[in-house]
C-alpha cells in the first residue's frame, strides 16, 4: 500500500479539498448552473493497488463529510464510493502497454497529458452522473439538469487538470 | 456453506460495496422525509460553526451595504411609527374599550442567514439561530419586507434549517389577492427569483402583476402574507387551469435578515378546528 509519505500527504489533501469545496467551490453559482465538485480530486489521486474496499471507506468519509455541509446525505457519499469501485476498472481501460507501478500516484506527471485527461474525464463522467441522478432523479432527463450537470463536470474537470499545474503531490514518474 | 464462505471471500469487495451504497441509499431515503434529517443538516454543530465563521468573514466585505439597508429600514420603520402614532391620537378621541383589543399573536425573532444554496434542486438555508433563541420546527421565516421565505425544518440549540420555496419539495397553498382563486406554489428549479402557481382555473381574471399571498389554508402558514407577483400568464392546454408564473418576492440570491415568526395562538386554533372535526 501506501508509503507513510503519502499517507500524510493524502490525509493533507482530504482537508484542503473538503475545505475548497466547502467554503469555496459551493459558493460558485455561474449562470446559475455551474457548481464544480473538485473534491473528489482525492479518490483520483490514491495511489495505484490501494484495495478497493480502503478506497470505497475514504470515498465514503468524504462523501458524507461533503454531504453533511450540502444539506445531501448520502447523495455525494453514494457517488463517491461507486467512484472507487470502479475507479480499477478504469484504470484497467485505459491501462498503457505496462502495469501501474504499485504505490505511485496517478497524477498529470505519471504517464502523459491525454492519459490523465482520460482518467480524470472518466472519473468525473461517472461520480457526476450518478451524483445528478441520486439528487435530481425525477428530471434527470430534463434540460436543464443535463445541462447542470453537463457544465458542473466540465468545470470539474477543468479545475482537477489546473490543479495538477500547481501541486505536484507525490510528483516524479512512474516510467 | 463453504462454498458460501468461498464466495464471500471472493466478493468480498463488491459485497461491501453493496453494503455501503445501502447505507448511502437509505440516507437519501430518509432525507426526502425531510424532517428526519436533522443530524446529517447543516444545523448540525460542526458544519453550522464553519459556516458561521465563513459568513463573519463574509460580514465584513458587507457591512456598508448593510448599513445602508438597514439605515432605509429605520426611516421606513419610523414613517410607519409617525402614522400609528397620529391614529392613536385619533382612537383616543374616539370611545374605546380595552377589552376590545385582541391579544398578540405572532412573535417575530430576527435571525441571520449564514448559508444558503440557490443553485440545486434541493435548496436549504441555514440560521444562526435555534431552539434556545426560541426557533422550532413548523415556524414559518419571512424577510424584512414581509415575503415568504419558508418553513423551519430542523432547528439545534443554536442553529435551524429552513426549507424554502425554492426547493422542489416546497409547496406553498397561494391565491390571489384580488380575486381569492387558490392554487398550489411549486418551484421547477429553473430560476432561482421564479416559481409557478398551479390549479387556478381558466374562469378566474389573471392579469401580469396581480400580487400572489399566501391562502391560509396550510396548517403553518397565515393567511395573506406576501409571496410575490405574477410575471407571466400562459394557458395550460390540457386541463383547464392556468399555468401561472410568479415572481417570488424574496431574492433567494442575497437574503440575510429572516424573522422566524412564531404563532402563539396556533394550538388554540388547532384545539378548535380538531374539536370540529371530531363532531
Amino acid at each position: 500500500m501506501a508509503n507513510s509519505q503519502n499517507v500524510i500527504r493524502l490525509g493533507v489533501l482530504f482537508v484542503i479539498l473538503l475545505a475548497l469545496q466547502v467554503l469555496v467551490f459551493n459558493n460558485l453559482n455561474f449562470l446559475g448552473y455551474v457548481n464544480p465538485y473538485p473534491y473528489i480530486l482525492l479518490l483520483l489521486t490514491m495511489p495505484f493497488g490501494v484495495s478497493t474496499a480502503f478506497l470505497m471507506v475514504v470515498g465514503f468519509v468524504l462523501g458524507f463529510s461533503v454531504d453533511m455541509f450540502c444539506n445531501t446525505p448520502g447523495m455525494h457519499a453514494g457517488a463517491c464510493v461507486l467512484l472507487s469501485y470502479v475507479r480499477p476498472y478504469i484504470l484497467k481501460f485505459i491501462s498503457l502497454h505496462d502495469d501501474y507501478k504499485i504505490g505511485t500516484l496517478p497524477t498529470l506527471y505519471t504517464y502523459d497529458a491525454s492519459w490523465y485527461l482520460k482518467y480524470v474525464l472518466m472519473g468525473v463522467g461517472v461520480h457526476h452522473i450518478v451524483l445528478f441522478a441520486f439528487e435530481q432523479i425525477d428530471t434527470i432527463l430534463w434540460w436543464p439538469t443535463l445541462l447542470r450537470m453537463l457544465l458542473s463536470a466540465a468545470a470539474t474537470v477543468i479545475l482537477i487538470y489546473v490543479s495538477q499545474f500547481f501541486v505536484r503531490i507525490g510528483g516524479g514518474s512512474a516510467k | 456453506m463453504r462454498n458460501f464462505f468461498y464466495f464471500i471471500a471472493r466478493h468480498y469487495t463488491t459485497i461491501f460495496f453493496i453494503f455501503l451504497e445501502a447505507i448511502c441509499f437509505a440516507l437519501v431515503i430518509s432525507f426526502n422525509d425531510y424532517q428526519q434529517a436533522k443530524y446529517v443538516s447543516s444545523a448540525n454543530i460542526v458544519v453550522s460553526s464553519v459556516y458561521e465563521a465563513e459568513q463573519g468573514v463574509a460580514d465584513y466585505f458587507l457591512l456598508a451595504d448593510r448599513n445602508k439597508i438597514l439605515a432605509r429600514e429605520n426611516n421606513a420603520l419610523q414613517n410607519q411609527l409617525d402614522m400609528l402614532h397620529q391614529q392613536l391620537r385619533l382612537m383616543r378621541n374616539a370611545t374605546f374599550n380595552a377589552k376590545d383589543t385582541l391579544p398578540q399573536r405572532y412573535v417575530y425573532r430576527e435571525a441571520k442567514v449564514i448559508k444558503s444554496t440557490t443553485n440545486k434542486e434541493h435548496n436549504y438555508l441555514t440560521i444562526d439561530r435555534g431552539t434556545q433563541g426560541g426557533v422550532k420546527e413548523n415556524m414559518i421565516a419571512i424577510d424584512q419586507h414581509g415575503g415568504v421565505v419558508g418553513l423551519v425544518t430542523a432547528a439545534t440549540n443554536n442553529f435551524a434549517t429552513i426549507l424554502p420555496i425554492i426547493n422542489t419539495s416546497f409547496r406553498l397553498s397561494s391565491k390571489l389577492k384580488k380575486t381569492n382563486f387558490r392554487g398550489q406554489l411549486v418551484w421547477d428549479a429553473i430560476f432561482d427569483d421564479e416559481a409557478e402557481l398551479i390549479d387556478i382555473p381558466e374562469h378566474a381574471t389573471v392579469n401580469q402583476g396581480d400580487s400572489v399571498v399566501t391562502s391560509g389554508s396550510s396548517d403553518f402558514f397565515p393567511e395573506g402574507l406576501y409571496v410575490g407577483t405574477i410575471s407571466k400568464v400562459n394557458m395550460d392546454r390540457n386541463g383547464g387551469f392556468y399555468d401561472l408564473t410568479v415572481k417570488l418576492a424574496v431574492d433567494f440570491a442575497s437574503v440575510y435578515d429572516v424573522y422566524i415568526v412564531e404563532d402563539l395562538l396556533a394550538k388554540e386554533q388547532q384545539e378548535l378546528e380538531s374539536g370540529n372535526n371530531q363532531e
